[in-house]
């Protein structure tokens, strides 16, 4: 039970990118001379990714437990 | 004229060597049929499987398409780069039942699953059409991709028209030479020269001309600031567009089939993983598309315009590839977007004609059609596909990503029907019909006629049209 509200929750985290979308529009801010719009979509192109591989992860070890 | 050569014979060498590999596997394994012909025989292993979506995934659009789309559209690009990674994700959410519903029944296509789950052969039928209809611009801005890079790699010495001419010669080729497996092979072969083609250029293009990425966005901002921005209306477009074409990505009815075949829902999911990480590819990608978009700004790049005396925005990648590098890179790079693009087309041409042959044909017109039959149905029906692909290339050419999200809008129509269908047991026959008609009537006003009207995407139109038509007939068919 615990690890599928972990898992919805890891499904539903990036579409925080959607909901903040708005408000990170900015590109006068930089980071590491990127523009805070594009460094952000760019960070989460990479969070996902990253998320993805943990979702994959509880999935083999559930898959060994044989759930 | 020397340029042209390498260039030229390095982008045709490369396909000759695929086309070998091709063949190789077409005569070994042209014994097996049509059901090899189908889902190679179902017994894709993993790693081929996983190439062969990799390379399904890098087209025309990754390479040439998403620079195009940055200097004619800025920051809306990163809604099209965020999209894909949503659709990652949603696979762990909806493909494990879509799966297991159709190991179950046995369904090979999505048109199976809509003709057994819903009982209609009418809705067999009609996903069918409507998945070769919207493969159109898919094959379309294929066609058009390959031409712009045989164009830049023929350094002016070959006529446009020729180009896309010849596009449409290779994309013909490699669909005719085999089935699945050979494409697979195919691909397989083509995703390491796709993978390094991208970080290399990518990574070194900024720093030869800006001397690094921050200039970069400097030289932007000095110059064209609107580019890095998203006005209000592209916001809006933006969370609709990704909303919509996540849910669309699965609807491919190669995607679909992808997952129908898979060993097991794991492997789907396995997939998605590892192509996530493919995904990130495309970072490198709109740098190079950012990298143009600063060139041209300052005077040290133009693109070639079309006969309506516009630049031609998708020749983007390949421009400052010609600009950047010597003719032999061009050839290399030319080769790997080419040969991306190339097997993304056999891909989708290869479904759409054995969809249209099992879903359409066998089951409608002619029940007794044995193999032979249906391998000839499927093939007369891709080359319809394919040619008139060719023609729009040529009359009515498109922005690439435009292209791109017309296909997307009118699959992800599907949704609704394949949704209820996998976690309901009610049979909605009548209102998945109904919602999927009204869905693609609105995707072709919203997206062919008007241009996303409220700047809300077309795909996102349909969607919510089609939910409404499927919601409210049936909850007046239950009244009747």
């Amino acid at each position: 039970m615990k690890a599928r509200k972990l898992r919805l929750a890891l499904i539903l985290m990036p579409y925080t990118f959607i909901a903040l979308l708005p408000v990170i529009n900015v590109a006068r801010i930089s980071v590491f001379g990127i523009p805070f719009l594009w460094f952000w979509s760019f960070l989460w192109v990479v969070l996902i990714t990253i998320i993805i591989t943990i979702l994959y992860l509880i999935e083999i070890r559930e898959g060994r437990k044989g759930v | 004229m020397y340029e042209a050569l390498i260039a030229l014979s390095i982008v045709l060498g490369w396909l000759g060597v695929t086309i070998a590999t091709g063949f190789y596997t077409s005569i070994k394994y042209r014994k097996k049929g049509a059901e090899l012909w189908f889902v190679a025989g179902r017994k894709l292993g993993l790693l081929i499987l996983w190439l062969s979506l990799g390379a399904n995934i890098y087209s025309a659009y990754t390479f040439l398409g998403l620079p195009g789309y940055v200097i004619k559209e800025g920051a809306k690009v990163l809604a099209i780069l965020v999209y894909g990674q949503l659709s990652y994700i949603l696979a762990y959410l909806i493909t494990p039942r879509i799966w297991s519903v159709a190991k179950e029944r046995g369904y090979m296509t999505i048109s199976d699953f809509f003709e057994d789950r819903y009982n209609s052969k009418l809705l067999g039928a009609l996903t069918a059409i409507i998945g070769a209809l919207f493969s159109i611009p898919y094959i379309q801005l294929q066609i058009q991709g390959v031409g712009y890079i045989i164009d830049v790699a023929g350094y002016g010495m070959l006529d446009p028209f020729i180009s896309k001419l010849v596009a449409f010669g290779l994309i013909a080729i490699f669909t005719i030479l085999g089935g699945m497996i050979s494409v697979a092979l195919i691909n397989a072969l083509q995703g390491a020269l796709m993978l390094f083609a991208i970080w290399s250029i990518g990574l070194l293009v900024p720093f030869i001309h800006f001397g690094g990425i921050s200039n970069l966005f400097n030289t932007i901002q000095n110059t064209k600031p609107e580019l890095l921005t998203m006005t209000p209306n592209a916001v809006v477009w933006g969370v609709t567009t990704m909303i919509a074409a996540s849910l669309g990505f699965w609807m491919w009815p190669n995607r679909m089939q992808g997952i129908f075949t898979a060993k097991s829902t794991g492997t789907v999911k396995r997939n998605s993983f590892l192509l996530s990480f493919f995904q990130i590819s495309q970072i490198p990608v709109i740098i190079i598309g950012l990298t143009a978009a600063a060139l041209i700004m300052i005077g040290k790049l133009a693109l070639p315009t079309g006969p309506d005396g516009k630049p031609i925005y998708d020749y983007a990648l390949m421009a400052v590839v010609r600009a950047t590098f010597p003719s032999w890179i061009v050839g290399f790079i030319g080769a790997g977007a080419v040969a991306a693009a190339i097997s993304t087309a056999a891909a989708l041409l290869h479904t759409s004609g054995a969809l249209f042959a099992r879903n359409v044909y066998q089951k409608t017109f002619r029940r007794s059609a044995d193999e032979r039959q249906l391998m000839i149905a499927a093939r007369i029906f891709t080359a319809i596909i394919a040619l008139t692909a060719l023609i729009l290339a040529i009359l009515s050419p498109r922005l690439i990503v435009y292209l791109l999200l017309t296909a997307y809008a009118g699959v992800t129509q599907f949704f609704p029907g394949v949704v209820l269908g996998a976690w309901t047991k009610e049979n909605l026959r009548k209102p998945i019909v109904l919602g999927l008609i009204a869905g693609v009537v609105t995707v072709i006003i919203t997206r062919g006629i008007m241009k996303d009207p409220l700047n809300i995407y077309g795909g996102f139109w349909g969607l919510i049209v089609n939910l409404v038509v499927v919601f409210l007939s049936r909850a007046i068919l239950r009244k009747l």
